[in-house]
């Protein structure tokens, strides 16, 4: 795997673990620097007695420091990946790996192996076994369902008394009101339901689209609510995808086994990726398009600081490989059963929209189908950023734009008026509930990504 | 949201009931078909559909600014990727070593005549508001056309107007058309003298007092005519402003910088009628020997007078005579600032130094416990200053009390600077050293650097003393590459201190080399 300075650094999880990382990117701070096909290896003095031991994964890129780091990946791992990307040729090549190497990566993929066969194989069980493994999930499924269904009631009741005393009064609730609300949705195993909360209880209320964007998010909950009251009415793909948006999660491990699961072997380019943190967990979004299939996929992980992503995916990396997807109207999510090969240049450009239109009436459709799908990966044609009076717009060729997600960081935008000006662009984004998310734009055969 | 809808859900149900006939037909229809009596259910449900109703099928806006836009192109490329990579060393060197290397970097886009790439651009606006001033005038200069557009994002710094000089001269702020003025002088005083005669009438005071201040610093011969004229022009009336004398008194001492202006001429005349004999004093005098020396009187005259002073010269009496021991000490003061060093020169018949101890004497002395205090030495300065006197500024920095003299040091010729401050011993004095050297890019003399290397040492390893930040950000700024081997083979093994070696090697030795290492690279890519 090659990765350039700029797609390393998007790896960081932080300003200063980028800047602290960079500070060890010279060859010659490292005592000890090797490499071969698998990994990258490097020895460093730190502040214990003995060096930090620092190894870098090139075939399921992955980190492990000595260090007591809980960032992942540690500034040390950054370090020596940008410098190997700066000076590779100080690197010693084609180096045996030492026993602490060896020992993780054999480790790494005996695990990956274990995982392959496992899915692989159909397990042999007995009658008895089965039955009773049976009976328990029907069980926790009853309790679970009860749970929810406790918490679905409890829900709404609560929009029922927002709506009937008005919600005037909501600007002026303090944050413990939403709370109460959202810890009882996480008891009763809904989170789906407490992030709608959450999102209420975040809105900007010092702006007048308030009012519009809370009964945006009302109406939501309640969609989800009456879908799941009527969910033995509907087909087993749309319950299941109600019941994901309600909180129920999925198994990689469940989707790796199961051969009828959708699977598509393509050349992916990863679009961008954006970071939400939740109850601790920080969930790592990456969006990817099939050039070929022009299918697009969400890639998750979730990261805590006991247990790191077992592999990340840089933005602008293009590679070949066979994805995994869950079953759903719109299918999105997927895992990456089976990685191919790393490809240099974009071999071909996406199919794109040619207008704002277009990829609303893209959206519309997808609405139609699943009236809560949100981010929408899409590429519109001869999009270009304008400015007036101080704010920026994307226009497309017809001159008209789309409102930006909240969520859109300033300096994505610079960065492309920086790079492009008011040139037009093939713009990579993804269509959300509040706007466009810009996530970088093609040009020739390279992906230039925006986020930071 | 429909405003029916929004208004009940804003009162909610209890106070304003929801009226389905006012909704679009279709949703009139949906909710007829889901068949419920609860208010708030009917509001939720009403909310759910309109919130999709109004999602579904809508247009994205169309664009209220110029449809015809210029498409910007770059005039200048971007300079080499390898001169670009420099940026992220420099930001590695701490920050009060960074600014000199920052500032010959971005120096180096100027020579090289091109512009940062777009990372950059975006790294040096978000890091913009983090530097000096003179960092930031830089990087606004160094930006291309499309950093320049996005600076107004990261801060309220005002980059060099894009507009016509012409145009900025008859719309612009103060501070812009001094700017103009500013870059017409150096390239043609002359012509800068006429632009502004065209405006003059509608100036304001603060203007007109502005572009005085301009002109007095790229003073030619050619000024006379103009200042003549003004002088006329400020000349006193009853119920003049305060503006109004103020810029007389700025005339008459920009008159006094040439000999042939009339203002010149009453002026030194007035003075030569105080210059008298008077016996010498000790054995000179007893054998009848003369001095000429200057009579201040101590009570008004026809020229020595509040009134005279401030009609005719413009200069105004404050009621303290700024801590000076009468009116007439203060006139003298004045007076003495703007007159240049060779009149008293001639008509005291003394030299340089002999003037400046002239003006020293115990009658010219603020005597407290004992101690003389000359109070005419802001005047000297400042004479200094005002007519760019270098010897006049080598004579006062050669006195006992020579850091009394600071302001004038960068007068002196760098030879003479690093002399000065090797010959007092003050080779680690930041303050002296930055009065010297502030906002020059001057690279001292190897022996020079070598001897301010050594002093640091010394103060370091013998004294226990550690270096300032200010200290090494001069180090940074000037000292030559040639003495960095030097710096480096210094003896550390003399320290008793761990510490005050880490001082030496991670503060000064570490940040020098690599300060060193850059700008070399930063010479080598801009040759």
């Amino acid at each position: 795997m090659e990765l350039s300075e700029k797609q390393i650094e998007a790896l960081a999880p932080d300003a200063s673990s980028l800047k602290a990382g960079k500070s060890l990117s010279k060859p010659q701070q490292w005592l000890l620097k090797q490499h071969n096909h698998r990994a990258i290896w490097g020895e460093i003095k730190g502040n214990g007695s003995k060096p930090y031991r620092t190894q870098v994964d090139l075939q399921q890129l992955a980190f492990k420091c000595s260090c007591p780091s809980f960032k992942f990946p540690c500034k040390h791992g950054l370090g020596l990946l940008l410098a190997f990307a700066s000076q590779a040729t100080a690197f010693e090549a084609d180096a045996s790996e030492p026993d602490w190497v060896k020992e993780w990566l054999d480790k790494r993929q005996a695990k990956a192996e274990k995982e392959e066969k496992k899915a692989e194989q159909t397990p042999e069980s007995t009658e008895a076994n089965e039955a009773k493994a049976q009976k328990a999930k029907e069980k926790r499924q009853q309790q679970r369902l009860s749970q929810v269904e406790t918490g679905i009631d409890e829900l709404r009741l609560w929009l029922k008394d927002l709506v009937r005393v008005g919600l005037l009064d909501l600007p002026n609730k303090n944050t413990r009101f939403f709370d109460q609300v959202i810890a009882r949705m996480v008891d009763a195993k809904a989170t789906g339901l407490a992030a709608k909360i959450r999102a209420l209880r975040e809105l900007n209320y010092t702006n007048d689209a308030w009012q519009t964007q809370a009964l945006g998010i009302i109406a939501e909950t309640f969609l989800l609510l009456e879908a799941y009251r009527n969910l033995d009415k509907q087909n087993p793909v749309f319950q299941q995808n109600i019941k994901n948006l309600i909180g129920w999660s999925q198994s990689s491990k469940d989707l790796l086994q199961d051969e009828q699961a959708e699977t598509i072997q393509d050349t992916w380019v990863a679009l961008g990726h954006e970071e939400v943190e939740t109850e601790g967990i920080l969930t790592h979004r990456t969006w990817l398009w099939g050039l070929q299939s022009n299918r697009t996929a969400l890639v998750l992980h979730f990261v805590t600081p006991y247990a790191p992503p077992p592999a990340l995916i840089p933005i602008g990396h293009i590679f070949r490989a066979i994805l995994a997807f869950f079953p759903a109207v719109v299918p999105q999510r997927a895992i990456i059963k089976q990685s191919l090969e790393n490809v240099k240049t974009i071999p071909q450009l996406p199919q794109s929209c040619s207008s704002w239109e277009e990829a609303l009436q893209y959206q519309s459709k997808a609405t139609a189908l699943l009236p809560l799908v949100s981010d929408l990966p899409v590429v519109v044609q001869q999009v270009r950023l304008m400015t007036h009076e101080q704010q920026l717009y994307l226009c497309d060729h017809t001159w008209r734009y789309l409102r930006l997600s909240a969520s859109v960081v300033p300096k994505t935008l610079h960065k492309m008026f920086a790079h492009a000006g008011n040139n037009p662009v093939l713009l990579a984004g993804i269509l959300r509930q509040d706007g466009f998310l810009p996530l970088g734009y093609f040009e020739s055969n390279r992906y230039i990504f925006l986020a930071s | 949201m429909i405003p029916h809808i929004l208004r009940t859900a804003l009162f909610g149900t209890e106070k304003q009931s929801l009226d389905t006939q006012t909704l679009p037909n279709a949703l009139q229809a949906s909710l007829a078909r889901i068949a419920t009596q609860e208010a708030e259910t009917v509001l939720l449900q009403a909310i759910t559909l309109s919130h999709f109703y109004e999602e579904s099928g809508r247009k994205p806006p169309i664009f209220e600014g110029n449809q015809n836009p210029e498409i910007i192109v770059e005039e200048q490329a971007e300079a080499p990727e390898v001169y670009q990579q420099l940026y992220p060393s420099i930001k590695e060197l701490p920050p009060f070593a960074r600014f000199a290397c920052m500032y010959a970097w971005l120096d180096g886009f100027v020579r090289l005549g091109a512009i940062p790439s777009p990372d950059n651009t975006i790294t040096l606006l978000s890091d913009f508001t983090n530097y000096p001033q003179h960092i930031q005038a830089k990087i606004a200069l160094c930006l291309g056309k499309k950093g320049r557009m996005l600076l107004p994002f990261y801060s309220d710094f005002q980059a060099e107007e894009t507009q016509p000089d012409a145009q900025i001269w008859e719309e612009g702020k103060l501070k812009e058309r001094r700017l103009v003025f500013q870059k017409l002088r150096q390239q043609n005083p002359a012509e800068a003298i006429a632009l502004l005669e065209k405006t003059w009438q509608t100036e304001t005071l603060p203007e007109k007092k502005a572009f005085l201040e301009e002109i007095a610093k790229t003073l030619v011969s050619s000024d006379i005519a103009f200042l003549e004229n003004l002088w006329l022009m400020f000349a006193f009336k009853s119920q003049e402003k305060k503006a109004h004398k103020e810029i007389r008194w700025l005339l008459t001492g920009l008159l006094m910088r040439f000999t042939t202006s009339n203002v010149y001429q009453q002026l030194t005349n007035e003075l030569k009628t105080y210059v008298q004999a008077e016996k010498s004093k000790g054995v000179l005098g007893w054998v009848g020997k003369t001095e000429l020396s200057f009579a201040l009187p101590t009570s008004d005259d026809a020229f020595f007078n509040a009134q005279s002073m401030e009609e005719r010269w413009g200069l105004l009496t404050p009621k303290d005579y700024d801590n000076l021991p009468s009116a007439h000490t203060y006139w003298l003061s004045n007076l003495l600032e703007i007159i240049p060093m060779n009149f008293w020169e001639n008509v005291l018949q003394k030299n340089t130094e002999e003037v400046v101890k002239y003006w020293q004497q115990d009658l010219y002395c603020h005597s407290i416990d004992r101690k003389k205090y000359p109070f005419l030495q802001k005047a000297l300065i400042q004479n200094a200053l005002h007519f760019g006197n270098q010897h006049l500024a080598s004579v006062l920095c050669q006195q006992k009390d020579w850091v009394n003299f600071a302001s004038v040091l960068p007068l002196l010729s760098q030879a003479e600077r690093e002399k000065l401050i090797l010959q007092h011993k003050v080779h680690t004095d930041a303050f002296i050293l930055n009065t010297c050297f502030e906002g020059t890019q001057e690279i001292w003399s190897i022996h020079f650097s070598k001897e301010i290397i050594k002093a640091c040492h010394e103060l370091i390893f013998k004294r226990s003393g550690y270096i300032s930040e200010a200290l090494i950000a001069l180090l940074s700024a000037h000292l030559h590459p040639s003495s960095i081997a030097f710096l480096e083979s210094l003896d550390t093994s003399i320290g008793q201190h761990q510490h005050l070696r880490l001082h030496w090697q991670q503060r000064i030795v570490d940040t020098l080399v690599m300060n060193s290492a850059i700008r070399e690279k930063i010479a080598t890519l801009t040759q």
